[in-house]
Parts: C-alpha cells; sequence; structure tokens
C-alpha cells in the first residue's frame, strides 16, 4: 500500500489520499482534495481530461506523495452495482452466468460496459455473496487517460460501494447491530444495510437524491452564487435558526430523501425482520448543516457521521480534516486493498 | 490473494494488446534499420571483394601472359640448371685423372730409368695404384731406388711397393705395382 496512493474523482470534489495501513489501524501520510474541473464527467473529450490531469498532478505534487501508482473509486451513481447470490459453482462458470443477466442490473447494452465481480464470501446455504460491478467504458477510459495525462500509473478502479464495503466490514468491526450506511453522494445516494453476522451489505439501494439536487434547488430559489450556496448549505442547511431560511426551500427534497431512509428501514423490517439501530452518513453529509440531527429526528435512530476516527492512528492530519473526514471515506477506503 | 473489484483490469488488458503491438512495431522498425544496415555492409564488402577480385583477375592474365611469353626461355633455364646441377657433382666427383696422370708421367720421368706406365687407378680422395714395366731387371731396381728419394716421396701422401713381378715368355717385363695417395695439387 505504501507503493500506491488512492484518487477519489466525483463530480464536486477530487480527492487524494495516502496511507498505510497498521495492524487494524490506518495510519494517513497525505490527505487533500481540489474541485473537480466542471462537467468532467459528461464532457468526455480530451481536453477536460488534460484540465483534470491537471488539477491530480498539483495536488499530487502539492502532498508531495512519492508514488505514483494510484487506486481510483468512482462514484456510485456513476456505476451499476449489484449484490448476487449464487450457487457455488466454479469460477469461471459462475462468471459466464453472471456476464449473461448482467443486461439485467446495467440499463446500458453490455458491449458498453466494464464489468468486474468479486466473491464476497460463501453463505452458511452454500450460496455465494458476490459483489457485480459495472461502469461505462467511455467514463473508465475518461478517468484512465486522465491518470495517464496526469503522468500517473492507474492501478485499480471500482465504485465507492465496493471500497466501503470491503472497509467497512474488515475494519468497522465494532458494528454488531444493524445498521443503515448512507453514502450520501454528489448526483445520488447509495444506502447500504449491515446486518451482522452476514458478512457484507445485506441491502444496497441507490436513489437519485445527492448534494448536487439539493444545491441546485438553493441556488435557483434563493438566486445565489455556487459558493454562497454551498456555504448556506453548509453553515445554516437545516437549522430553522439561520440569516436565511435554507430550510424552507431544500426541505422537500430532504423530505422525500428521509423518506427513502424510512423505506429502506421498512424494507429491512420486512425481509429480515431486523429495526435499523444505527444510521450512519458519509461522503457529502457534512455539506448539510444539521442533516444528521434532521435525519435522526424524522426517523428516531441515531444518526451520526460513520466514524472513521476510530479506526485512524491519530495525527495532526486526522486533527485538521476532523470535520470533514466522512467525506474522505471512500478515498480512504479504495486505499486499504 | 483475494480478487478485488479493478474495472481497469479489462482496459488494461486491451492496454496491454495495444502496448504489445507497439512494442512489434518498435522491434519490427529496429529490425528494419537494422537489416537495411546489414544489406549495406554486405553490399559494400561484395563491392570491395568484386573490385579486388577483377583486380588480382587482371594480375593473373598479365602474368599467365608472361608466362607464356617467357615459356622458352625458362625451358633452357632450367635445362641449364640440371646442366649445372650435373655439372657441380660430376666436379664434387671429379678425381682430376689426367692431371694425377701426367703429374705421374712427369715424376716417372724423373727417374733415372725409363719406365713404361701401364695402369693407373685414382679416385677422388687421390687415392691411386699403377703399375710400371721395365725392360730391364737393373731399371726396375733403380726406380725402386728413385722411389726412396724425396724427390719421388715428396709427392705422395703414402707410396707402398704393393708388388713387384716379373712376367713375359720371350722378353721378360718387370712389372712394379704401386700405391698410394697423391698429396692434392692446386
Amino acid at each position: 500500500m505504501a507503493g500506491t496512493f488512492s484518487l477519489d474523482i466525483s463530480e464536486q470534489y477530487t480527492r487524494l489520499a495516502h496511507l498505510s495501513k497498521k495492524k487494524d489501524k490506518i495510519e494517513i501520510h497525505s490527505l487533500g482534495y481540489d474541485n473537480t474541473i466542471p462537467n468532467f464527467f459528461t464532457n468526455l473529450v480530451e481536453k477536460s481530461a488534460q484540465e483534470q490531469s491537471k488539477v491530480i498532478s498539483l495536488l499530487h505534487n502539492k502532498l508531495n506523495i512519492p508514488s505514483t501508482s494510484v487506486h481510483v473509486v468512482l462514484p456510485d451513481d456513476l456505476s451499476y452495482s449489484q449484490l448476487l447470490l449464487m450457487p457455488d459453482l466454479p469460477e469461471k462458470e459462475l462468471v459466464k452466468s453472471i456476464r449473461l443477466q448482467a443486461d439485467e442490473f446495467v440499463p446500458l447494452p453490455i458491449g458498453d460496459v466494464y464489468v468486474d465481480l468479486e466473491t464476497i464470501a460463501k453463505l452458511p446455504n452454500g450460496k455465494l455473496l458476490i459483489v457485480f460491478i459495472a461502469a461505462q467504458k467511455k467514463i473508465v477510459d475518461h478517468v484512465h487517460s486522465t491518470i495517464e495525462m496526469a503522468n500517473l500509473e492507474p492501478a485499480t478502479l471500482e465504485n465507492e460501494l465496493s471500497a466501503v464495503g470491503r472497509m467497512v466490514t474488515e475494519m468497522f468491526t465494532f458494528i454488531k447491530t444493524p445498521t443503515l450506511i448512507i453514502n450520501f453522494g454528489y448526483g445520488g445516494t447509495s444506502l447500504y444495510v449491515m446486518n451482522p453476522p452476514f458478512p457484507y451489505f445485506q441491502i444496497t439501494r441507490t436513489i437519485r437524491i445527492g448534494y448536487d439536487i439539493i444545491l441546485r434547488d438553493l441556488k435557483v430559489n434563493m438566486n445565489l452564487g455556487d459558493a454562497k450556496a454551498v456555504e448556506a448549505l453548509r453553515t445554516i442547511g437545516l437549522s430553522a435558526n439561520g440569516s436565511i431560511n435554507v430550510n424552507a426551500i431544500i426541505y422537500p427534497i430532504i423530505n422525500e430523501f428521509i423518506a427513502e431512509i424510512e423505506k429502506t428501514i421498512l424494507l429491512t423490517k420486512e425481509k429480515y425482520n431486523v429495526s435499523i439501530s444505527n444510521i450512519y452518513l458519509f461522503n457529502y453529509d457534512n455539506h448539510i448543516g444539521y442533516l444528521h440531527e434532521t435525519i435522526q429526528n424524522k426517523v428516531s435512530v441515531p444518526t451520526q457521521s460513520l466514524p472513521l476516527s476510530s479506526v485512524l492512528v491519530p495525527n495532526t492530519i486526522t486533527q485538521t480534516f476532523s470535520n470533514i473526514l466522512s467525506s474522505f471515506i471512500p478515498v480512504i477506503a479504495t486505499h486499504v486493498r | 490473494m483475494k480478487k478485488r473489484i479493478d474495472l481497469f483490469s479489462q482496459r488494461i488488458s486491451s492496454k496491454a494488446l495495444i502496448d504489445y503491438l507497439r512494442k512489434i512495431r518498435t522491434y519490427s522498425l529496429y529490425s528494419f534499420v537494422g537489416l537495411l544496415g546489414v544489406i549495406v555492409i554486405l553490399s559494400g564488402i561484395y563491392v570491395y571483394f568484386s573490385l579486388r577480385l577483377n583486380n588480382l583477375s587482371d594480375k593473373r592474365n598479365t602474368y599467365n601472359r608472361y608466362i607464356v611469353l617467357n615459356t622458352p626461355f625458362v625451358q633452357d633455364l632450367r635445362r641449364f640448371a640440371v646442366k649445372f646441377s650435373l655439372l657441380k657433382s660430376m666436379l664434387q666427383d671429379d678425381a682430376r685423372s689426367y692431371t694425377y696422370y701426367k703429374h705421374l708421367i712427369t715424376i716417372v720421368s724423373l727417374a733415372p730409368t725409363n719406365g713404361t706406365i701401364t695402369s693407373f687407378k685414382i679416385d677422388s680422395t687421390q687415392k691411386t695404384e699403377f703399375t710400371i714395366h721395365f725392360a730391364s731387371y737393373e731399371d726396375a731396381i733403380a726406380f725402386i731406388e728413385y722411389s726412396e728419394t724425396a724427390a719421388f716421396l715428396d709427392q705422395f701422401l703414402n707410396i707402398s711397393l704393393n708388388e713387384f713381378q716379373i712376367s713375359g715368355d720371350g722378353d721378360v717385363i718387370y712389372e712394379l705395382m704401386y700405391s698410394g695417395s697423391f698429396i692434392k695439387l692446386p
């Protein structure tokens, strides 16, 4: 791991992490972020790759990261994920049969996507738990060429579900009760249900409500500029006591968001007859003030950011980023391979 | 090690193929340039040796013409060489018998009596045998006395009277047979 570093390119931020794993803890050597260039994932041309490569290169140099080999993580809303229960077949047959039914999970021609899968565990009932990940070829190729333009070596690419799922199951062993982990992303949100002793996420759902839609709603309705809207969301957010009433504007979307959370809790209850006892959020959760408190009040389940600091070796970097550490979870998770 | 998700993995395989093809292209280019270089060098060597061969061929023709022109002279030269070698061997084996015969005649003529040399043998080491006839016993004795003088003996390294014979039916002939070695004449 010391010979590599990790990179999270999302629509809003580009985040870099360089760390090493020490027993059950993670020691962060470097952590940094910058804005991703506008339309990096919608304008898949060489020019946008070049501009984004400059951002990555600058960040890499500023953080003085010695390694050039990079593990990359893509947002869930730019990829396709599916948890599968398959019979215990030989790997070749397994891959073959999953590829045959891949069109059920991916709303694109199968020739337009790169597909990969990982066998998570063999369950007590003899079936294999498999995570299936796919992403558009043109996005993967665009990311790949961007990294190469930054004079770095692309090592691996996965999505947030794959990276965070691995880290949570391997390092967050203190989660012993049914827990809902919410990846509040930029373009969408993923909801993962952990139900120990099940070895991985038991339910995963994706909804199209993310930070972006809330920010845009606020900008349009309050006629705010980018920076002001971001700042208003972060500092005032869902508080009733702000200088501007952000809550009144974004409340319908937040309500819808909370309704999705409740739906997931209900689904878990119906399917597995367990009640969610904790909700953990990460990614853009700290970009909306009082989001945790609002969710907690609405669904009556203790809600907080995913306690990343419990698996980190404390140092000046963790102190500096303590308020926004949960937004670095995907980039840290993809490094822990 | 457990296989992890890697969406680059499929892309990397196509990248590896592209890299492989690029390598083949590069190696082919280098091989072509190398081959071209080898061809140029071999052509240079071929031209050099062709010119050299032509040059040597011209020289060979010149020498052949020279040999043809000089064949009679060469034959004469060969004959001369054979003769010269024969002469050399003959001179090496020559006993110079005539010179020593004349020398013996001179020695005999200095004697107070007249004798006739009837046989004379000499080899290349000046080893000699000769026979002298005398008409009378006194002459033969006189010659024997003469042969004991320095005038006779100084002409030989060694000389001895081997036989003294008397022969003939009517006229008696006294025969002295000497053997020895002449002192080498210059």
